[in-house]
């Protein structure tokens, strides 16, 4: 540790200062009782189309393993009087449920036993009518960014708060195009593209908007979100989907206090943290904390797609692979490569690009060739136009 | 060498005088007693009788005591003797020389033996250094407790009592010795000097010993027979480094027959028998050794006296108010330790004249800088130096004191070989100027300057800067013998700005400033010896600019971000009485009526009623012009005392207050910060009011050691916490990101102490809570669901020892100990998955604490010798900070790595800390 040698060479000048005697060492936080951690709730009762819950669980702040998901739970929504719609288990900690026809009037809440017999119930909540989206928009800024506009009204007034998610897509390249393979060692022609991909990512943003203070429930071109000019999203082309729901307040206001509760710890400018956990109870131990807040409502959806040829365009853009180089391999030094090197080693053309014999393939990494190494794939969706 | 009387005309004696010399009176040592009555004669038929039956000789001017009848019998008298009783209560002084002659002056006295070589005629003169035991202060010393002081006239009036005041005064220097006891024995009557040295007492007519003790000060008394009012004025002694410490006695009087609860004194060299860091006498530290007096960490100034947060604490400095009382981010505080005169610090029962603070009152005063020779003293630590320098301007009337200190840790940080620090920078430097002027009896002035700024920048490329600025300037008017009052005008600023020059697109200075300008005036009138009565009024006007964000160079990007000023008044009148109801029940009660008044210009947003205050959440924006009232708040506040006195060593005490608090800080750190915010009530943040109740129990045991139980119960309201998520910098509606909670804080905190003896010290054992309530309409506008939570310095558990321990009157060895339960904070506990997003799961607020603290202190002061006469008086201090090297814990916080979370423990003075200090007085 830096500061420990300081420390040492301190001692020994005889100087002293509190930078020199200050000492930083690793600090265990007291960790869960619960080793599996916190069950996380996400999703909600949806009233116009397929519901779907994901349960997984809290991690220690020094794990690096990926997150654990709950499975083998009995998940229910229940109204007041007891009716039940059992959700089905899809994998991966996914419960889901077919549309189904809810009460509107009714309250529903979410119930869930786990593997270990604990159980688990929200409050009971009410079904808020989520209007559709009137409007979904975007505007090349002064700057030749992107910004996105949602537009949407209750005419009955009745729903005042929204919460949107939305999840982008975009196609990308890699650095260098692969035309080439190994098989046994020896480069082939490529028959598959590990050029061209497409990258999905969820918003991970938590945004919410009241118009209690209105006279009506009006939400006129929200800015939704902003893409820089540089931004690899636009360089090619670009898709949204947003997902708007109808609030309750309570729910509004639990939304907004996650907002609020940043992932950064404590600098200068940072805000106080504070505890969150939500409309959900243990039925069994009382005192054990369940993350996640259960509503029940309709989904308005809605797909755009910006076209970059729509865009001005932007000299350079920010990509993953900012700062990849290729490199050369002639063909004698390819026999002298161990066969576990091979898988990391793309190799893009042959040289020379003109007539004659291949002397040497230019080559980079699969970081940086391979568009599927930073989280795409190379299948087209299906929504794609 | 000439000698005064070969000049007899007084015309020469004026001359004399106003070439400013003085010495106390010279005392002709073969006289012989006379007895006889001097019935109504004139003074110069007093003289005529003198002068014929002795061989003493008068010079005098006939117009000064033309008004004088002497009416004495005396029984075996010396001449001065009688002279004393006479001219007791005037202005009139005499002198007698070595030949029996005696000069009258007014005012003064003259000096019958000019200074040597007075001419400049070289060596002529074979006048001798005494070589005796006693110094001439103390040959003088000696005489004056046993004259008997004769004060006001015979048959004056027909009252039983009368009153003496006058001015303590510290005899070398001139300067006024606050808080000196000043009292007789039987009846036990007492009183305390104020701030100047003054007292005033009164007691039964007839004749008393007046015995005299203060800290620091040589214990004196005074032979006085009382007639009727009258005036003393006493010179005390200063004890150099006493061995027998005659002054103990008067503190433990003082805390068993004080009426005063909750009140701690600190004299400097208590404080400078603590072991410190960085080898710095530090009023903080010293503080902080004291029962119900905590921090939340090393290295940092803000005192949690009570249960309170660290901004509920008034801390003035020669009467202006201090806003941040640290330098290098609380390493050491604000106050040069050579120029302190006394801390006084009130935890509970704090008296009427003090208000616009919840906790606590910590009085800082400074010295007024000796009036009558040049002076100086200084210190070099391994961070920093410090000089000052003192004397008179017009001797016995005009003083100064200049007095600085800065540090060379800059150049320090150059000499270590890191990177990272020799990057650093860390530097202050304070100055403190004080000029005291006596113009005349009735007159005093008094004005003070002082100026503190750091520049602040670890390892990164942000540089913190502070400072602070304050005036005060006060005029004491004496109006009679039982009445003065004090006018004081003061100002205090204080601003910090942060700069940042990491990123050019990012560079920013952020500013922030607030003043304030304050007019006072207090008087104190000594209505009988029942009843001191204390009155006054005060108002402050305030300005705060909340926060100035500016682009830093022009590749910044930064959007200028400026927040609009802030104003208010502050105004308090109050009176108090100290009543002594029976030699057992003394009372204090006292009122003090506040108002404070938010000002214009203001725009401020109001928010939807039905809702929860937040941003979505604004209806409109009422625009208040210059001038206008935004928001008003007054109230009253009471303050009472109660002392009854069980047995002549024990006592029981009773104290409450009430207090209102108009400015509050706000701090997204539990540390006080450079970047803490001032923020004044408005519409929407309402002052604090916290009420505090208190008992004592006060015991002395065998005459050697004091003990004390204090149990005390608080209450505060609109509490400011942060809801989570609070951004407190640039805010323009902080009332969104802030909570009202209610507070609640109670404890008991024992002392035993030992103050006589080779061996002395204390321990003291504290157990206290606070705690904090947040209930608000909604979820998002309460903490931890509404449920009582520990406040950020809510440490239960303190153990303090203080020990020293005297070898001889040059050695001495001091060994102190402090435990105490580590402060609560909010983990992050977990972390998990939602809408794709990593999100923390942390604990409920301050539900948490860090490891407990314990630390070891231990120095060795060496003293030079105890020669009266020598060119500087030195002291050498070498001293470890954490003798056991044990890593507490100051801050725990967490850092995002490669997808993980991991926490760190940060500790301060994570293992020994040798300093070795010196010090230097002439």
């Amino acid at each position: 540790m830096v500061v420990k040698k300081d420390l040492l060479k301190m001692k020994t000048l005889w100087l002293v200062f509190l930078v020199s005697v200050s000492c930083v060492e690793p600090y265990e936080p007291p960790t869960i009782e619960n080793g599996m951690g916190i069950l996380v709730m996400e999703g909600s009762m949806n009233t116009g189309g397929k519901s779907r819950i994901r349960l997984t669980r809290s991690q220690n702040l020094s794990e690096t393993k990926k997150v654990a998901v709950e499975l083998k739970a009995i998940v229910s929504f229940e109204d007041e009087v007891g009716t039940t719609f059992r959700l089905t288990e899809e994998g991966g900690g996914n419960y889901s449920l077919a549309p189904q026809s809810f009460d509107q009037k009714k309250l529903y809440r979410l119930t869930i036993k786990t593997a270990d017999l604990r159980e688990y119930a929200s409050a009971f909540v009410p079904i808020v009518k989520t209007p559709s989206i009137d409007s979904l928009t975007w505007k090349v800024t002064s700057d030749n960014g992107v910004q996105l506009y949602i537009s949407t009204h209750d005419a009955s007034n009745n729903t005042r708060y929204f919460r949107w998610d939305y999840e982008e897509t975009w196609s990308y390249v890699s650095a260098f195009n692969s035309r080439f393979t190994w098989l046994n060692g020896k480069p082939v022609l490529r028959s598959d593209n590990i050029y061209n991909c497409y990258r999905t990512q969820p918003s991970g943003k938590i945004v919410v908007e009241s118009t209690a203070n209105l006279d009506q429930a009006l939400i006129s071109k929200f800015q939704l979100l902003y893409l820089g000019q540089r931004s690899e999203k636009i360089r090619f082309k670009y898709s949204i989907l947003v997902k708007q729901f109808g609030l309750t307040k309570e729910a509004y206001e639990y939304w907004l206090q996650l907002q609020n509760n940043t992932e950064s710890l404590g600098t200068l400018f940072d805000p106080q943290p504070s505890q969150l956990t939500g409309n959900i109870v243990s039925l069994t131990g009382a005192s054990e904390p369940i993350i996640g807040y259960f509503t029940a409502e309709s989904v308005a959806e809605q797909r755009i797609f910006i076209s970059s040829d729509v865009l001005p365009r932007a000299s350079t853009y920010i990509t993953p692979f900012d700062g990849c180089t290729a490199d050369t391999l002639t063909v004698q030094t390819i026999t002298l490569l161990r066969a576990k090197d091979l898988p990391n080693i793309i190799l893009l053309e042959s040289l020379p690009s003109g007539p004659g014999a291949i002397t040497a393939y230019s080559s980079s990494t699969s970081a940086c060739a391979d568009c599927r190494s930073v989280g795409g794939t190379t299948t087209k969706p299906d929504f794609w136009q | 060498m000439k000698s005064v009387t070969d000049m007899p005309a007084i015309k020469n004696i004026v001359l004399l005088f106003l070439f400013g010399l003085y010495s106390v009176h010279c005392i002709a040592q073969d006289d012989k007693p006379l007895s006889g009555d001097f019935k109504n004669l004139r003074f110069d038929e007093f003289v005529i009788q003198i002068e014929k039956n002795t061989d003493y000789h008068f010079y005098y001017n006939p117009a000064w005591t033309d008004s004088l009848t002497v009416n004495l019998s005396v029984i075996r008298k010396t001449v001065p003797d009688i002279l004393d009783e006479i001219f007791q209560s005037t202005d009139l002084r005499y002198a007698v020389d070595k030949n029996h002659v005696i000069y009258i002056s007014l005012g003064q006295s003259l000096m019958t033996d000019l200074p040597f070589d007075f001419f400049g005629e070289g060596e002529q003169g074979t006048r001798k250094n005494n070589e005796q035991e006693y110094s001439p202060y103390e040959e003088i010393e000696k005489t004056k407790e046993e004259k008997l002081y004769t004060i006001g006239f015979k048959n004056a009036n027909s009252k039983t009592t009368a009153n003496i005041a006058g001015y303590i005064r510290n005899a070398k220097s001139g300067e006024g010795v606050i808080g000196a006891s000043v009292f007789i024995e039987n009846p036990l009557v007492g009183v305390a000097s104020d701030q100047f040295g003054y007292f005033s007492i009164t007691l039964p007519k007839g004749r008393h010993e007046l015995i005299i003790k203060s800290l620091e000060m040589k214990s004196s008394k005074r032979q006085v027979m009382l007639y009727s009012d009258g005036k003393l004025d006493i010179e005390l002694i200063e004890d150099i480094t006493p061995l027998k410490e005659v002054v103990v006695e008067s503190e433990r009087d003082a805390q068993v027959l004080g009426l005063q609860m909750g009140l701690e004194k600190l004299d400097i060299k208590t404080m400078k028998q603590i072991p410190v860091a960085l080898g710095e006498v530090d009023i903080f530290k010293a503080i902080l050794t004291l029962p119900g007096v905590q921090s939340v960490g090393e290295g940092t100034v803000g005192l949690n006296i009570r249960g309170g947060a660290s901004n509920q604490n008034l801390i003035l400095y020669n009467d202006a108010t201090i806003f941040n009382p640290s330098h290098l981010f609380g390493f050491f505080s604000a106050f040069n330790p050579d120029i302190l005169k006394n801390v006084e610090l009130y935890k509970s029962g704090i008296p009427a004249e003090y208000g616009g603070r919840l906790s606590a009152v910590l009085d800082v005063n400074t010295r007024e800088g000796n009036k009558r020779k040049f002076t100086g003293s200084g210190g070099i630590s391994p961070v920093t130096g410090r000089f000052s320098l003192e004397g008179p301007i017009f001797k016995d009337k005009t003083s100064f004191l200049i007095a600085g200190r800065s540090t060379y840790s800059d150049w320090l940080l150059t000499q270590i070989p890191s990177a990272t620090l020799n990057n650093s920078k860390a530097s202050f430097y304070d100055l403190n100027l004080a000029i005291s002027h006596q113009m005349n009896d009735k007159n005093n002035f008094y004005a003070s300057g002082y100026i503190s700024k750091d520049g602040f920048r670890l390892g990164s490329d942000t540089t913190y800067k502070y400072a602070n600025q304050n005036a005060s300037v006060k005029w004491k008017h004496v109006f009679g013998n039982k009445f003065y009052g004090i006018l004081t005008g003061s100002y205090s600023g204080y601003d910090y700005s942060v700069t940042s020059e990491e990123n050019p697109v990012n560079a920013f200075q952020l500013a922030y400033s607030v003043q304030q300008a304050n007019l006072k005036a207090d008087f104190n009138y000594f209505l009988n010896s029942k009843h001191t009565i204390n009155f006054g009024a005060s108002s402050i006007y305030y300005k705060l600019a909340p926060g100035d964000l500016q682009p830093n160079g022009s590749e910044s990007l930064v959007v200028s971000n400026v927040l609009q000023k802030e104003q208010g008044q502050e105004s308090a009148i109050y009176i108090g009485d100290n009543f002594e109801i029976n030699p057992r029940l003394s009372i204090y009660a006292g009122l003090r009526y506040s108002l404070f008044q938010n000002l214009g210009p203001k725009d401020v947003y109001t928010y939807n009623p039905d809702e929860p205050k937040n941003e979505n959440n604004i209806l409109d924006t009422v625009q208040y012009e210059a001038g206008k009232k935004v928001a008003s708040y007054q109230g009253p506040e009471y303050r009472f005392s109660v002392r009854y006195t069980l047995s002549d060593n024990s006592s029981i005490k009773f104290g409450y207050n009430k207090m209102r608090q108009y400015l509050q800080m706000l701090s997204n750190t539990a540390a006080i910060s450079p970047t803490d915010i001032w923020k004044l009530s408005d519409s929407y943040i309402k002052p604090q009011i916290g009420d505090q109740y208190s008992i004592g129990y006060y015991k002395n045991l065998k005459s050697m050691f004091e003990t004390s139980a204090e149990v005390y119960y608080k209450t505060m309201e609109n509490f400011l916490d942060f809801k989570g998520g609070a951004k407190l910098i640039l805010n323009r509606h902080i009332e969104t990101d802030v909570v009202n909670a209610t507070g609640k804080a109670y404890g008991a905190e024992f002392m035993i102490k030992k103050l006589s003896g080779k061996l002395n010290g204390w321990v003291s054992y504290t157990y206290s809570r606070s705690l904090l309530q947040a209930k608000g309409a909604t979820p998002s506008e309460s903490i931890n669901q509404g449920k009582w939570y520990p406040s950020n310095y809510d440490k239960p558990h303190a153990v303090n020892f203080i020990g020293n321990y005297k070898f001889s009157r040059r050695f001495s060895m001091s060994l102190n100990m402090t435990y105490s339960t580590g402060r609560p904070i909010t983990l992050p506990l977990a972390k998990y998955d939602l809408n794709g997003a990593k999100r923390l799961y942390y604990s409920d607020r301050n539900q948490y604490r860090i490891p407990d603290y314990f630390r070891t202190d231990f120095a060795l002061n060496i003293e030079g010798n105890h020669k009266i006469k020598k060119l500087a008086h030195s002291s050498w201090t070498i001293a470890v900070y954490n003798l056991t090297g044990r890593q507490n814990a100051y801050s725990v916080y967490f850092v995002s790595q490669n997808g993980t979370v991991n926490g760190y423990k940060l500790s301060i003075f994570g293992s020994q800390i040798p300093t070795i200090t010196y010090n230097f007085k002439f």
